[in-house]
């Protein structure tokens, strides 16, 4: 219970110093945060510099608005959800319609879908980046934020229909990538 | 099992890249520290921060230096210190009275002819005189009204050559007539970086009153001091450069003030307007004729009902939310007044400056519109400086600007009326509202 008063006392402390703007106090809430948030970053980008630009604008959105934060709620929690919407306002001038073609997707035997599991993180992560802007977004929104298709589609600008649409082709276009490995992999 | 498939995709980027985390590196702060010192916005809020701790300061050492009693140069009335501002010291000669101007012998000499004739020349009329509405103007027979005029006259003539005086006289006459043929005395003689006028159509020598001059000039005199016994002092050493025809003879000016007020307030925010008040103190000290400084304490009670929830902050949450917010503020504010004008009994004015607001006290409670069942306060939320409150959330800077009107009463009581409005710099409460405010500020001001 002393420590968990504690942390909260040089949590409070912290964001009171990035609020008056002390260098120190900004550079240990990066510091802090860098690691989760980066990850967060580099599931909506497709390579490392855009994930730092937006990992950038996150922070900036993040000390500017830190006096809203509400205390006793969780900061990552906070961080994390800027961040977010930091990546959805990122791409969504790049979202472009593609089509896809879903016959070969759905050709994918028994086999090669189980095979998907045995896929490092790494690999996952790099057939995500590799998807299209706005598969890559809506599946990052639904499969690992968890966000409902109507608060996707109110945030994307399009249709729960269109939602629905790009979550399966992601999944299909992922489910082909991560087989692919693993047959090169079996090789 | 297609769809099963899919959705194990799901799971699997999930489990593999919801805590994905990546290794610090350094070189990433530096772009970011770069990317922050560029922001417009935050270098805003920086330099809002870093002034606003500077005014503190300085509204602190100016309290500071209020109360340990150091004094603004010039502006002593009170030192007995003879080498800066003059006061009229006692004597301890006994006072001889006054006796009528007349002459035991009617006929003037040729002396004193001439020196009445350059008294009339340098004289001004007694109607001009300011102090003609003084209390003594309509005694026809007052044996100071003449006492009054010649020694005004005196006053104004040429301070070189203003006699010395003997304090032997003629037997039945006014000493103030027998100017011309006493000589100088040194401490009479004006230095030469006075700015005081010698002209004699103008009331400037009025500093005469200002100066040692006064103190020496009323041990020479020790009849000035039976008048000054007498209560009439002000009219024969005015301590402050009186403007031809002030319509007010008997206001006082010190240097400093007291303002004790209070206001009825409108407190605005984005959710609406709610009804407050205010009561403050305020001492002031005056810089010119024009400029007064003003600085003190307030409290000010500010209550907030039905107020909606803030969209930016609760943007999922639905309408029917409000909120009601009960502060206690302590207010320190810094103003400077300018005086517009200054006629008869009334004097406009104009109030500048900033107030630094601290919520001692706040109370926050949440009613949900929906279920009519619930309680006023579902929940409710302490969150004051003296309840736990961090500062950002309880503290915020106002600038603040009122019209006034101003009317005396008497010599030292004022009686006056501002509206003013002050207008949020900053956000305050943990629902980061701007709270702007309209007063109408109403008390009295007394000279301390």
């Amino acid at each position: 219970m002393n420590i968990a008063l504690n942390l909260r006392e040089t949590e409070q402390t912290l964001i009171q110093a990035c609020i008056r703007q002390e260098r120190w106090a900004q550079k240990k809430l990066y510091e802090t945060h860098y690691p989760k948030m980066m990850g967060v970053c580099l599931r909506y980008a497709n390579n490392q510099e855009d994930s730092r630009d937006i990992l950038h604008e996150g922070f900036i959105k993040v000390f500017r608005n830190l006096g809203k934060y509400q205390p006793g709620t969780s900061l990552n929690a906070w961080i994390r959800r800027i961040m977010v919407n930091t990546a959805i306002d990122f791409y969504r001038k790049s979202q472009r319609r593609r089509t896809e073609d879903l016959q070969e997707a759905w050709h994918l035997t028994s086999q090669e879908a189980d095979a998907v599991s045995t896929c490092t993180e790494k690999e996952i992560l790099a057939s995500v980046q590799q998807l299209s802007p706005v598969y890559r977004t809506v599946f990052n929104l639904y499969a690992i934020e968890g966000y409902p298709h109507k608060d996707i589609a109110a945030r994307l600008g399009i249709t729960e229909s269109t939602s629905r649409s790009n979550l399966l082709k992601a999944r299909v276009k992922l489910q082909g990538m991560l087989a692919s490995k693993y047959t090169e992999h079996g090789k | 099992m297609e769809s099963n498939r899919l959705e194990h995709i799901d799971q699997l980027a999930r489990e593999a890249l919801e805590k994905m985390e990546v290794p610090y590196q350094a070189a990433d702060w530096a772009a970011m520290e770069t990317r922050i010192d560029k922001d417009a916005f935050l270098k805003t809020r920086l330099y809002w921060l870093k002034g606003g701790e500077l005014l503190l300061m300085l509204l602190a050492l100016w309290l500071l230096l209020q109360f340990s009693g150091w004094q603004m140069p010039g502006m002593n009335f009170n030192s007995p210190d003879n080498s800066t501002a003059p006061t009229i010291q006692q004597s301890t000669t006994p006072q001889p009275q006054i006796q009528p101007a007349v002459p035991a012998d009617n006929t003037p000499t040729e002396q004193e002819h001439t020196d009445q004739k350059e008294l009339k020349e340098n004289t001004r009329k007694v109607e001009d005189v300011p102090y003609a509405n003084s209390k003594h103007k309509n005694q026809k027979n007052s044996p100071l009204k003449n006492v009054f005029a010649e020694n005004r006259a005196t006053h104004i003539a040429n301070a070189a050559s203003l006699p010395s005086y003997s304090s032997q006289t003629r037997a039945g006459q006014s000493i103030f007539a027998t100017s011309s043929v006493i000589q100088t005395p040194a401490f009479l003689t004006p230095p030469s970086d006075d700015n005081y006028s010698t002209d004699s159509n103008q009331n400037t020598n009025t500093s005469l009153a200002t100066t040692q001059r006064y103190t020496d000039f009323a041990d020479y005199l020790p009849m000035n001091l039976t008048l000054l016994n007498q209560g009439i002092a002000d009219d024969l050493f005015p301590t402050d450069p009186v403007s031809p025809g002030d319509p007010v003879p008997n206001r006082i000016r010190k240097p400093r003030h007291l303002r004790i007020a209070a206001s009825p307030d409108m407190n605005m925010t984005n959710g609406g307007y709610r009804m407050g008040m205010t009561a403050s103190g305020l001492v002031g000290v005056e810089l010119t004729d024009k400029w007064k400084l003003e600085s003190g304490l307030a409290y000010s009670a500010k209550i907030f009902k039905d107020l909606p929830m803030n969209e930016e902050q609760y943007p999922n949450l639905n309408d029917s939310y409000t909120k009601n917010m009960d502060w206690h503020v302590a207010e320190i504010p810094l103003h400077l007044q300018y005086t517009i004008k200054q006629s008869t009994n009334w004097r406009p004015f104009v109030n500048v400056g900033a107030t630094a607001h601290a919520v001692l006290l706040a109370d926050y409670g949440y009613h949900n519109g929906l279920d009519p069942m619930d309680s006023v306060f579902d929940t409710k939320r302490e969150a004051g400086l003296l309840q736990g409150g961090n500062l950002t959330d309880n503290v915020y800077y106002t600038a603040d600007f009122g019209l006034g009107l101003e009317r005396q009463l008497d010599k030292n009581l004022h009686l006056f009326i501002q509206p003013t409005y002050k207008y949020a710099l900053n956000q305050v409460g943990v629902h980061r509202d701007r709270v702007h405010t309209f007063s109408l500020v109403m008390g009295a001001r007394t000279a301390l």
